[in-house]
């Protein structure tokens, strides 16, 4: 909180370290929404630009991270239904060196998870993004999504039924 | 497979999400029939946390590069700008549309004499005289006597009443005399083809003297005409009394009623 205060007091350098701090939470959240590297970083610096210009607006009743999320999924939901989502022929880890980078705590991306992800909605991607891979609570989601808890469980639930149904379709 | 029932399926999901060692002991001891499908679950949650969303690069987080967003033009400066345009191009239409109507009126369009327009012509009326509308009359039945056959007969030398009586009976009816009627002697010729019964009946009449009524039910009266107007009588024609035509059955005429005999009553 007190980088914001800093930022709001005038201070431009302060809004670059909340930019450091959260570039990889935005930008994986971009990307599995649209997924595609690309446009996951165009859309990252979108939604930078937009929480720069409205910072103002954050009324400090919840998390900065929480709003950051909820700016962000509801950026990324309208680019992808902008774009339609391209079916590019890249992996997700695309030429990322991931393999060579010698990190043996995360497998190799499975080409089946990326072909089912596809298959959904956007919002069904938004919300597996915050759940399985920024590794938001059921409460966190709601806030980020504006939802409540409850609506958040259901949504999660029915998200995952649908990319497990796409998924062993993509695996037969 | 069977469908699996909610609260293991949201089971299985909490334990795809964290396997805990214990908890999946514990499942697969109670629910061994899902144990495959847990196993599947867990597997799939596995490669998807697996799956890196992280950005491609190896250096610092890239600069922060400010970009025009889509909703920019909400910004009030905008607004304000916008509407700015709309005022000055309703003062620009505002004051082109006074001009003009002022050059118009400056300028008028001279108004041209016209020739007087012939009347037109109108061609004669001919009205045609109203017609008289008649309702269409129904067929008028066939009256009885219409309906007598006609027949033939020949006598020679015979009384009158004879003669009557001959046609009487060829033509089917009965025969009413009127008191009175035996004054007529005379003695009929008679040679009659195809006529109908009260034509020879009236034929024997303006002869003789005396009227023939039909009264219905095939009965036929005969009248003697009075001796003082027996011309009368004769002179009357088919049309001129209709209404004491054969057949047609009227009330006694008075003239005829006269002509009873004084002793016939």
């Amino acid at each position: 909180m007190l980088v914001i205060e800093r930022f709001l007091h005038g201070e431009s350098a302060a809004f670059e370290q909340l930019y450091r701090k959260y570039y990889d939470k935005v930008f994986a959240i971009a990307k599995g929404v649209l997924l595609d590297s690309d446009e996951a970083a165009d859309a990252v610096q979108e939604i930078f630009t937009l929480v720069y210009r409205h910072l103002r607006r954050f009324d400090r009743r919840s998390r900065f991270s929480t709003w950051l999320f909820r700016v962000a999924v509801n950026r990324s939901i309208q680019q992808a239904r902008k774009v339609k989502y391209k079916a590019r022929q890249v992996p997700l880890d695309e030429a990322s060196g991931r393999e060579s980078a010698g990190d043996d705590h995360e497998e190799p991306a499975d080409p089946r998870i990326q072909e089912a992800l596809s298959k959904l909605p956007p919002a069904d991607r938004a919300i597996l993004t915050l759940f399985y891979w920024d590794e938001l609570s059921l409460q966190e989601i709601g806030a980020s999504m504006g939802c409540s808890v409850n609506a958040a469980k259901t949504r999660l639930y029915r998200a995952r039924e649908r990319f497990r149904a796409a998924y062993e379709e993509a695996s037969a | 497979m069977s469908r699996i029932p909610p609260d293991v399926d949201r089971l299985m999901w909490a334990l795809a999400d964290d396997p805990e060692p214990n908890a999946l002991d514990e499942f697969e001891r109670r629910y061994p029939a899902y144990v495959g499908e847990l196993g599947k679950r867990i597997d799939m949650v596995r490669r998807m946390r697996g799956t890196p969303l992280k950005p491609d690069r190896h250096g610092p987080v890239p600069p922060f590069r400010p970009v025009p967003t889509a909703t920019d033009w909400t910004r009030p400066a905008w607004a304000a700008a916008f509407g700015v345009l709309l005022l000055a191009l309703a003062a620009a239409s505002y004051f082109a549309t006074r001009w003009y109507l002022r050059r118009e009126a400056a300028n008028p369009v001279p108004i041209v004499e016209q020739p007087p327009l012939d009347p037109p012509s109108v061609p004669d009326i001919v009205f045609a005289p109203p017609r008289r509308f008649e309702a269409p009359r129904p067929a008028e039945p066939r009256s009885e006597t219409e309906q007598l056959a006609p027949l033939s007969i020949r006598l020679e030398g015979v009384p009158l009443s004879v003669a009557l009586r001959a046609v009487a009976e060829q033509a089917g009816l009965r025969l009413v005399l009127a008191p009175g009627f035996d004054r007529i002697d005379a003695t009929v010729d008679l040679d009659l083809r195809e006529v109908r019964p009260m034509e020879a009946f009236e034929m024997l009449g303006r002869q003789h003297g005396f009227t023939a009524f039909y009264q219905g039910n095939r009965e036929v009266l005969v009248i003697p005409a009075a001796p003082s107007r027996p011309a009368a009588a004769e002179s009357r024609t088919r049309e001129e009394r209709p209404a004491e035509l054969p057949g047609e059955s009227p009330p006694l005429p008075d003239d005829v009623r006269r002509t009873e005999p004084p002793g016939g009553q």
